[in-house]
């Protein structure tokens, strides 16, 4: 199986402050959903975006399999100006691996008709259009930051439903968050970052096996912290 | 697309300094004996190029330095090329102001001019077009490097007194060369045919009194000066583009 990502020694530094340390991690192109779990100020952030290309001051080696990855910030950025049918011509022209056709069918599933504003669209709407133009990229390597943090119960398994669905056949989808119950069936693989280092990258059939995944998270932060 | 939703993202500003600009201007040569007329047009114009000047460098600082415009910084496309089209934009929206500004002047400056017309509109041209060339892109240069430094503040304070540095040295550059025993320089642009508008940098000054006529060989060392610092902002640009890593995180 080939490595889809490969961290060695990452390091990434704010100041005096270390965000992230001597952090390495390999990733297999096996096609499935991981989480990426840790605590606010654990550093997944600042990993995802040293994996995606928005940190590129650190130190340590990150190679991707695909020089394209399909990368959703934790935070909007499209503009409210704009009409759905704007955004998809706009995002075929800002993403070179962007498929306008996948786009258009996530957001007729949607129900989300092509005249409608961001600036218009509640909440949760907003949240599906950002994660289905992403999800219209055709790439190797899905990242997400925190989609799932503040939307409602019934937003958020539409959202874990459209990750599944949509993404590129065979693709792997890495998808911070901190929430934990409910969400075993999603992943395939957990990775847990504490205090800027990884702690934990387990298959989750295995984390099943030792009492599930919020227990095993409980597990790894409390051996943590009697090692510091 | 991306050129309408870049040009969108900026049209309010040059829209309202636009409207500002011609309505005050057309008000003035409709009454041009009406002298506050003239004044406020004066007024008008100036306060409208301050305003999109500073937002212009606004706009290529807050993208390049505080990482703003998200969408665009997790584009495939590289960032500096995303600049390239910010200040693609700009300059066109500077140079739709300028020739709005000029054509309202036009009657004033063309019936002395007589047979210099030509060379009168080629000159406020071209010097307006090096000049807004040699701003940007010493904008974009001085950004890059502020992008170096940590902290917000730090960064800023860098860009502005950065930027007012290049400037006045472009200044004293233009008067020492182009004019040694002059000592009536002006900020601002005159109306008039026989006053020389000479832009270091972006900022206009005027000459009052050349001997040598309208087209005195400093009104083209303003413009080779601007053109030199054009070339030398955009080669220090790509010259630290290429060497440095940069972080693209929103400040």
């Amino acid at each position: 199986m080939p490595d889809l990502l490969t961290i060695q020694g990452l390091s990434v530094r704010f100041g005096r402050r270390s965000a992230v340390d001597n952090l390495s991690l390999t990733i297999e192109d096996r096609g499935h959903v991981i989480g990426l779990f840790g605590q606010n100020g654990a550093g997944k952030s600042t990993l995802i975006r040293a994996v995606c290309g928005v940190i590129n001051r650190y130190r340590g080696v990150i190679s991707h399999l695909d020089s394209s990855i399909a990368y959703l910030p934790d935070a909007p950025f499209l503009y409210g100006h704009l009409r759905l049918d704007q955004c998809i011509a706009l995002a075929q022209q800002l993403w070179s691996d962007f498929d306008a056709d996948v786009a258009r069918r996530i957001f007729a599933e949607l129900g989300l008709p092509d005249d409608l504003r961001i600036r218009k669209a509640s909440k949760g709407m907003s949240e599906q259009i950002h994660l289905g133009l992403v999800l219209s990229r055709r790439c190797q390597l899905y990242v997400f930051d925190e989609p799932l943090a503040a939307v409602d119960p019934w937003t958020r398994d539409r959202l874990v439903q459209l990750i599944g669905e949509h993404r590129l056949p065979g693709s792997t989808a890495l998808i911070s968050t901190h929430l934990v119950a409910g969400l075993e069936g999603l992943f395939d693989e957990a990775i847990f970052v504490h205090g800027g280092q990884l702690v934990l990258h387990e298959d989750v059939q295995a984390i099943a096996a030792r009492g599930g995944l919020e227990a095993r998270v409980k597990e790894v932060i409390s051996a943590d912290a009697l090692t510091r | 697309m991306l050129l309408r939703v870049e040009l969108r993202k900026h049209l309010p500003v040059f829209v309202a300094a636009y409207l500002a600009t011609t309505a005050t201007g057309m008000a003035a040569s409709l009454a041009p004996d009406i002298v506050t007329l003239d004044v406020v047009r004066a007024l008008c114009t100036l306060l409208c190029w301050s305003a999109t000047t500073v937002y212009s460098a606004a706009v290529v600082f807050s993208f390049v330095v505080l990482g703003r415009d998200q969408l665009f910084q997790i584009s495939t496309r590289s960032r500096w090329q995303l600049v390239g089209l910010k200040l693609g934009v700009l300059t066109v929206l500077l140079i739709v102001q300028h020739l709005l500004t000029v054509g309202l002047q036009l009657q004033d400056l063309l019936e002395p001019a007589g047979a210099d017309a030509a060379a009168v509109i080629g000159y406020l041209m071209l010097a307006k077009v090096v000049s807004i060339a040699a701003f940007l892109l010493s904008v974009t240069f001085l950004a890059t490097v502020a992008k170096v430094l940590r902290g917000r503040g730090v960064s800023a304070s860098f860009f502005t007194v950065g930027l007012l540095v290049v400037i006045g040295v472009q200044g004293v550059l233009l008067w020492r060369l182009g004019a040694p025993t002059t000592q009536e320089f002006f900020i601002g642009v005159g109306g008039q045919l026989f006053t020389v508008n000479l832009y270091a940098n972006i900022l206009p000054l005027t000459l009052t009194g050349p001997n040598g006529g309208f087209l005195p060989p400093i009104s083209g060392l303003s413009v080779v000066l601007n053109l030199i610092a054009a070339v030398v902002f955009a080669a220090g640009w790509a010259v630290l583009a290429k060497v440095r890593r940069f972080n693209f995180l929103p400040m």
